[in-house]
C-alpha cells in the first residue's frame, strides 16, 4: 500500500518535471506544420535602435512590404555583439535566421563558415544594381562572389568643434603634423585637442585608417587566393608601420590627447566629443543624433578629411554594412526580396538618409554631403576571419601606450599575430 | 545586561553609523539607477554629474514599457522564473528528502558527490553544447529551454538546502506518523513539508532570483521578441553608436523592483529558511 | 527468515531513494553531465569554428595551445586575485554587517533589506550601473571625489589597468556579501545568546568575545559558505564580462574570460575545451581537499 503511494507520487512529480520535455516536442511538429502553412516568412534580424528614426521607417516599411508582396517578416531588435554571438552559436546547430543586418567585420568570418548564401546571381539580376557604386559592391565581395546586400554606409571624418578651434586661434588640422604641433593645447584651453579610441571595435577602425595613410593593408592578398601581412617582408612597410605607431606615442606624449585616451572605446570618445570634452575626433555620422540630446554642444561641429601624414595621403574608414541572408535560410528568395526592398530608394530615403549605400539617396546636410566627399578615400577591412586580428591590433596599440613597448616592436608584433591569426583560420598564404 | 549605560549608548551609536554607512554603500547604486531614470535626456548625460534633477519626466518608463514592449518581458520573466522556481522546489524536495534519509546507500552518496561537481563547472562553457541540446529537443525559441536550464542549475543548492534541512526532522516524528498509519506520501506531505515551509521558501526563493537575474541563456537561446526575457532586452538599451541611459536605468528599475517586493514580503521565512538550512551545508 | 526481511527492506529503501532522485539525476545527466562530456572530449579534438580542415584528434596540442597563450600566466594570477579578494572581502564585510545586525535595536529589518538588496539586483544591471558610476567623465563618484579635493584627477577605475582588478573586485564584493550577512544572521541567530551574555559577564571585551565565542558558531558554516564562493567567484564569468570584457590590455582577463575570448572570438573551441577541462580539473582537486576537512570538522563536532 505504502509502495503504491510513494509510486503515484512520484509518477506525478516525474511528469510534472518532465512535461516541460514532452511539451516541447509536441511543440516542434506544431511548429513544422505552420511553417509549411505559410511558407513565405522571413525571419530578419535588425540591429537598430529601439526608437530611433531608422527603427521607425523600417517598422514602416516593414508593414508596407508585409502589404505590397503577401511575405510576412517577422523581425526581431538586437545590438550587434548579441546578433554576433547567437550567430555563432546557432550557427554550429544549423538553426538560423533568413536574413540579417550584418557589420563588414562579419563577412570573412561567416564566408569562412560557410553559412552565406551566395547572392551574385540573383545580385546581377536584380535591376536596381546600378545605384551602388563600384566600391560598395566590392565591399560586398569576397573571393569574387557576392554575400550581401548593403542596407547602410557610413565613412569616418574628423569632426571639429569650430568655436573651440576659433577661441585657440588655429585652424583645422590638416596633417599629423598639424597636429603634432599644438602641443600647448591643453594648457591654454584646459582641453584636449582631440582622442582616439584605443580599445573596442574603433580602435581597430582607427588604425586601419593611420595605416592605410601609408598604403598598408593589416593583411594582402597574396597570388594563391590566401592572404598575409607583409611588413615584416619589407622595411619600407615596417618603417611606415611604426611611424603609424610613433604617432600615437606622440599623441599621448605632446598632451595632444588625454592620456586615459588608452583604455577608451567609442562609448567615452564619442561622448566625450558631443559633450564638447574634447575639440575634435575622428568619428561617424551618427553623431548627427547628438545634436538632440547636446544641442548647446554640438552646434559648432564642422566636418573634415581625417589628418594624414604629410608623406602620406587621405584616407577614412568605409563602413558599408552588409545585409545576409544565410545559406540554411528556407526563403531565400522572399529574403533576397526584402533585402533588396530595404536597399530601394524610398527605404533607404526614409531609415537611412545621411548614411545610405546608394549613390542617389543623400541630402544637403553636412552629415551626408561633406561625409560623402570623403567616401573615395574609403578603404575597408580584407575579406578574411578578422575576430584574432581586430583583436591583435587593439593589443598592439596597447603595447604601445600601456606597456612601453617601442613603436616598431608594437609594428612587429602585429604583423606576426596577423599571421598567427590568419594561420588559425586557414588563412594564411604559405 | 551586564554591559555599563555608557558603554551600552556607545556601541549602539557606534552600531547605527556603521549600519548606516553600510546601507549607503549597499543601495547607493540603485539611488543613482532611479534618479537617472527620471532625467530627461538633456540631463542624463552631463559633464557634471548631480543626484538633483530639473525636470523629472516618466518619459524614460515610458519608452521602456510600451515602446520596448518591456510589459511583454516582464511577463516572460515572471513566467519562466515561476515555473524554474516550482520545478526546482518539487525537485530538491524529492532530492533532498532522499540525501538526508538515505545518505548510507551508495547511489544517494554517488548523487551528492556529482551534484556537489556540478557546481565546478562554468556555465560559459556549456553554452555551446547545451544550446544544441536544446536544439535536439526543439525548445529553442520557448520558456522550455529556459525553465530547463534555470531549473538544472539551481538543483544542486536546492537540494543541499532541503536535505540540511530534512537532518534537523527528527526521525522520531516521522516514525510517530507512520505507527498513526500514515504511508510515506502522507508523512512527507502531513508531518515534514509543513514543518519545513521556511525552508521550501528560500529555496524557492533562491530559485527564483537565480532565474530572474540570469543572463547568458536567456540571451543565446531566445531570438524571438515573443519569448524574451527581461535581463537580455536591458542590454538592448546599449546601441551600436549611442547608449541610451536613461532607457537602460529605467529598465534596471524596473527588473529590480519586482524581486525586491518579494523579497520584502519574504524574508522572514527566508532567514528562518537559511538558518536551518546553511547551518549545515 | 530475518535476514530475507532486512534485505527486501533495504531493497525498498533504495527503490524509494532512486526514484526520489530520479528527477534531479535525469536533469543533471541531461544538461550537465552530457555537455560536459562533449567539452572534455573536443578538449582532446581539434575543432575550429570556421576553420574545417582542423578535425580529428588532437592530443594535448590544445592543452599546449593554451599554456603558450602569452596572457595565460596572467588569466591564472588574476583569477586567483579575483577569487581571493572577492571572497575575503565578502567574509570580511558579511561577518561585520552579520555581527551589528545580530544585536537588537530599532530599524533593524531596515538596515537588514538595504543591505541585502545588492544580491537581488541582476548581475548585468549592476555591472553596467556601476560602470557608469565610476566612470571618469560623467560618473559621480570621480566628481565627488575631486570636488571635494580627495583626489586631483579623475581615476579611470575600470579603465585603466592599475585599478582595474580591484575596481571589479570591490564591485563584486558589494554585490555578494549579503548573502554572507544573511547566512552568518541566521547561524547566530540559531545559536541561543546565553554565551555571549557568559562571556560578557565574565568580562571579556566586545573582541575577546567575538574571537572566543561568535566565531567558533561560525565555523562550519563559514567553511561551506567560502567554499561554495570560492567556486562560484573562480568560475565567475557574467561580472568581468560586463564591466571589463576582460580588459584593459587583458588587465582582468580571468580563465572563464579567456575560455569565452578562444571560443567566441577566435572560435578554437577544441583549446577553449581544453582550457574549461583545466579549470574543472583544479576545481576538483580544491573539492577534495575541502571534502576531507569538512569531514574531519563534522566528526570534531560529532
Amino acid at each position: 500500500m505504502k509502495k503504491k503511494w510513494i509510486a503515484v507520487l512520484l509518477t506525478l512529480a516525474m511528469t510534472g518535471s518532465m512535461a516541460a520535455c514532452g511539451s516541447g516536442s509536441g511543440a516542434k511538429s506544431g511548429s513544422g506544420d505552420k511553417d509549411e502553412a505559410k511558407e513565405q516568412t522571413v525571419e530578419l534580424w535588425t540591429c537598430w535602435t529601439d526608437g530611433a528614426d531608422t527603427a521607425k521607417a523600417g517598422e514602416e516599411q516593414i508593414k508596407k512590404f508585409e502589404e505590397q508582396t503577401g511575405i510576412k517578416v517577422n523581425q526581431t531588435n538586437f545590438t550587434y555583439d548579441m546578433l554576433h554571438e547567437k550567430i555563432l552559436t546557432a550557427a554550429a546547430g544549423g538553426n538560423v535566421p533568413d536574413l540579417i543586418w550584418g557589420l563588414p567585420e562579419y563577412i570573412g568570418e561567416f564566408y569562412n563558415m560557410g553559412i552565406l548564401e551566395d547572392l551574385t546571381e540573383r545580385f546581377n539580376d536584380w535591376e536596381d544594381k546600378d545605384a551602388l557604386s563600384e566600391a560598395v559592391v566590392k565591399a560586398m565581395t569576397i573571393d569574387d562572389k557576392i554575400v550581401g546586400i548593403p542596407y547602410e554606409m557610413t565613412v569616418r571624418a574628423y569632426l571639429t568643434h569650430t568655436e573651440d578651434l576659433k577661441a585657440a586661434g588655429i585652424e583645422v588640422p590638416k596633417t599629423w603634423e598639424d597636429l603634432l604641433s599644438n602641443g600647448g593645447y591643453y594648457e591654454k584651453n584646459g582641453k584636449y585637442l582631440t582622442e582616439l579610441a584605443c580599445t573596442g571595435v574603433r580602435s581597430a577602425q582607427e588604425l586601419l585608417v593611420y595605416l592605410a595613410q601609408y598604403d598598408l593593408e593589416i593583411a594582402s592578398a597574396q597570388d594563391d587566393g590566401k592572404y598575409k601581412n607583409t611588413w615584416k617582408d619589407n622595411d619600407e612597410e615596417m618603417e611606415k608601420a611604426t611611424k603609424v605607431f610613433q604617432m600615437y606615442q606622440d599623441l599621448v606624449d605632446k598632451k595632444i590627447i588625454d592620456e586615459n585616451c588608452k583604455n577608451w572605446g567609442w562609448e567615452e570618445t564619442d561622448e566625450n566629443f558631443a559633450t564638447g570634452i574634447t575639440s575634435t575626433y575622428v568619428t561617424g555620422n551618427w553623431l548627427a543624433e547628438r545634436e538632440t540630446s547636446n544641442p548647446d554642444t554640438m552646434e559648432d561641429v564642422a566636418v573634415s578629411a581625417i589628418p594624414y601624414p604629410s608623406d602620406g595621403h587621405q584616407a577614412t574608414y568605409m563602413e558599408c554594412k552588409p545585409l545576409f541572408i544565410l545559406a540554411d535560410s528556407k526563403n531565400k528568395d522572399a529574403a533576397f526580396e526584402l533585402a533588396t526592398d530595404m536597399c530601394s530608394k524610398e527605404w533607404q530615403e526614409a531609415g537611412f538618409p545621411d548614411r545610405s549605400p546608394r549613390s542617389d539617396v543623400s541630402t544637403d546636410s553636412k552629415w551626408s554631403k561633406d561625409f560623402q566627399a570623403l567616401a573615395d578615400t574609403g578603404v575597408t577591412f580584407p575579406p578574411v576571419t578578422l575576430g584574432g586580428i581586430t583583436q591583435a591590433m587593439q593589443d598592439a596599440i596597447a603595447k604601445v601606450l600601456q606597456e612601453g613597448e617601442t613603436p616598431e616592436a608594437a609594428a612587429e608584433w602585429l604583423s606576426d599575430a596577423v599571421n598567427a591569426s590568419l594561420s588559425d583560420s586557414g588563412e594564411l598564404s604559405e | 545586561m551586564m554591559l555599563n549605560k555608557r558603554n551600552r549608548r556607545i556601541s549602539k551609536i557606534v552600531t547605527y553609523a556603521l549600519l548606516v554607512i553600510f546601507s549607503l554603500y549597499c543601495i547607493f547604486p540603485f539611488i543613482w539607477m532611479l534618479i537617472s531614470a527620471l532625467k530627461p535626456k538633456t540631463e542624463i548625460r552631463t559633464a557634471t554629474p548631480t543626484f538633483l534633477i530639473q525636470e523629472p519626466t516618466l518619459e524614460n518608463f515610458h519608452r521602456v514599457l510600451v515602446d520596448a514592449g518591456f510589459l511583454r518581458y516582464i511577463k516572460n520573466s515572471l513566467f519562466v522564473s515561476i515555473a524554474a522556481c516550482l520545478l526546482s522546489m518539487v525537485i530538491a524536495v524529492m532530492a533532498g528528502y532522499a540525501l538526508s534519509r538515505y545518505y548510507k546507500l551508495k547511489a544517494v552518496k554517488l548523487s551528492n558527490l556529482a551534484m556537489m561537481l556540478s557546481q565546478m563547472i562554468p556555465g560559459v562553457l556549456l553554452l555551446v553544447p547545451l544550446y544544441l541540446i536544446m536544439q535536439k529537443l526543439n525548445i529553442l525559441e520557448s520558456y522550455k529551454s529556459l525553465i530547463l536550464a534555470y531549473t538544472t542549475f539551481v538543483i544542486p543548492l536546492c537540494t543541499f538546502m532541503m536535505s540540511s534541512f530534512f537532518d534537523t526532522v527528527p526521525l522520531a516524528l516521522e516514525e510517530a506518523a507512520e505507527i498513526d498509519g500514515c504511508n510515506k506520501a502522507q508523512t512527507i506531505f502531513k508531518v515534514i513539508l509543513p514543518l519545513s515551509l521556511p525552508s521550501l521558501v528560500s529555496t524557492g526563493l533562491y530559485a527564483f532570483i537565480n532565474a530572474w537575474n540570469e543572463f547568458m541563456f536567456g540571451y543565446i537561446f531566445i531570438s524571438t521578441d515573443e519569448y524574451r526575457t527581461l535581463t537580455p532586452a536591458i542590454m538592448l538599451f546599449k546601441g551600436v553608436n549611442t547608449v541610451d541611459w536613461g532607457g537602460l536605468m529605467a529598465g534596471s528599475v524596473v527588473a529590480v523592483i519586482p524581486v525586491t517586493l518579494i523579497f520584502l514580503f519574504l524574508q522572514r521565512y527566508f532567514l528562518a529558511g537559511l538558518m536551518s538550512g546553511s547551518v549545515k551545508g | 527468515m530475518k535476514t530475507i526481511k532486512k534485505l527486501t527492506r533495504e531493497q525498498r529503501m533504495k527503490r524509494t531513494a532512486l526514484f526520489m532522485l530520479a528527477p534531479a539525476i535525469v536533469f543533471l545527466a541531461l544538461l550537465i553531465a552530457f555537455p560536459l562530456g562533449k567539452v572534455v572530449h573536443d578538449a582532446f579534438s581539434h575543432v575550429h569554428l570556421i576553420n574545417k580542415s582542423m578535425s580529428g584528434f588532437a592530443g594535448v596540442e590544445n592543452f599546449k595551445t593554451i599554456v603558450s597563450d602569452e596572457h595565460f600566466g596572467q588569466a591564472v594570477k588574476n583569477t586567483i586575485s579575483w577569487t581571493v579578494f572577492s571572497v575575503l572581502g565578502e567574509y570580511v564585510l558579511g561577518m561585520i554587517t552579520a555581527v551589528l545586525l545580530n544585536q537588537k535595536f530599532k530599524g533593524r529589518a531596515i538596515f537588514r533589506t538595504c543591505i541585502f538588496i545588492p544580491w537581488l539586483v541582476p548581475i548585468i544591471v549592476a555591472g553596467m550601473t556601476w560602470d557608469w558610476i565610476l566612470n571618469p567623465e560623467f560618473g559621480i563618484i570621480n566628481y565627488a571625489l575631486t570636488s571635494l579635493n580627495i583626489i586631483d584627477a579623475p581615476i579611470n577605475f575600470l579603465g585603466d589597468s592599475r585599478y582595474a582588478m580591484a575596481t571589479v573586485i570591490f564591485v563584486n564584493i558589494w554585490r555578494s556579501f549579503p548573502y554572507y550577512t544573511i547566512s552568518f544572521l541566521s547561524a547566530l541567530q540559531s545559536v541561543p545568546g546565553e554565551l555571549s551574555e557568559a562571556a560578557a559577564i565574565d568580562g571579556a571585551g566586545i573582541f575577546k568575545r567575538f574571537f572566543c565565542v561568535t566565531l567558533p558558531q561560525l565555523r562550519s558554516v563559514s567553511l561551506v559558505i567560502v567554499f561554495i564562493h570560492i567556486i562560484w567567484t573562480a568560475v565567475n564569468f557574467d561580472f568581468i564580462w560586463v564591466m571589463t570584457e576582460g580588459g584593459p590590455n587583458y588587465a582582468t582577463e580571468t580563465l572563464p574570460i579567456m575560455i569565452y575570448r578562444y571560443s567566441m572570438k577566435k572560435f578554437d573551441v577544441g583549446a577553449a575545451s581544453a582550457l574549461s577541462t583545466m579549470m574543472f580539473t583544479i576545481m576538483v582537486i580544491l573539492f577534495t581537499v575541502y571534502y576531507h576537512k569538512r569531514s574531519k570538522l563534522s566528526d570534531e563536532m560529532a
